[in-house]
């Protein structure tokens, strides 16, 4: 459900940052967006493997 | 259905009620700019003209999955209304499987107006978001609640 929720808010996360003026500056939408939707799932789940990594390190030390 | 302690409000509920409520206020606002698509007409939905209703359907049922999908993580509720947290995430899984059908429709279609990587970028992220949370479900049933938070 975290993965699938993370991945459902991508949407939110690609759309905030696309509409950042300083990330506009670095292209057009059709540069710049197919990028960023990856930055906004991708990264995302990333993180919360290590988080989740971390955790289940932490329990079996 | 619900736990034997009475449900109250505490302090530790505030963080949650927060996130959500920011995360109700952002698809709000997202939805709210494309108001313009409900003129319905060909000026206001240009390339998505031909599939409106997919596109009208995709944005709708994904705002329902942002909102009731932060729902799920509210510990509380999730303990103390096990009942409602399962129609919950029926409602969330519906409201997927809604958004992301009309997705993929349109991730194979007027995505190529833009160009082919942001097509395949789209195509990539629903198959992630229909897998995900298919997987999701699945646990749930198995009753592999580790997997299903997960």
């Amino acid at each position: 459900m975290t993965r699938s929720y993370l991945v459902t808010l991508a949407f939110v996360v690609s759309g905030l940052i696309l509409k950042m003026p300083f990330v506009q500056k670095l292209g057009s939408f059709e540069e710049i967006s197919p990028s960023l939707f990856w930055l906004g799932w991708a990264v995302p789940l990333y993180v919360y493997e290590i988080i989740r990594g971390q955790r289940e390190l932490r329990l079996k030390t | 259905m619900h736990s034997s302690k009475p449900f109250k409000l505490t302090t530790t509920d505030i963080t949650p009620l927060l996130i959500w409520l920011a995360i109700a206020f952002i698809t709000w606002t997202f939805m709210h700019s494309a108001d313009h698509f409900l003129a319905l007409t060909p000026e206001a939905l240009g390339k998505y003209y031909n599939l409106r209703w997919i596109l009208i359907a995709h944005i709708t049922a994904g705002g329902g999955s942002l909102i009731l999908g932060a729902i799920q993580f509210w510990p509380k509720l999730r303990n103390y209304y096990k009942k409602l947290h399962r129609v919950i995430g029926l409602f969330y899984l519906l409201a997927v499987i809604v958004s992301s059908s009309c997705a993929v429709v349109l991730a194979f279609t007027t995505a190529y107006h833009v160009n082919l990587p942001y097509a395949f970028s789209l195509q990539v992220w629903v198959s992630v978001w229909i897998s995900s949370t298919l997987i999701a479900y699945y646990s749930a049933l198995k009753r592999k609640f580790e997997l299903h938070r997960q």
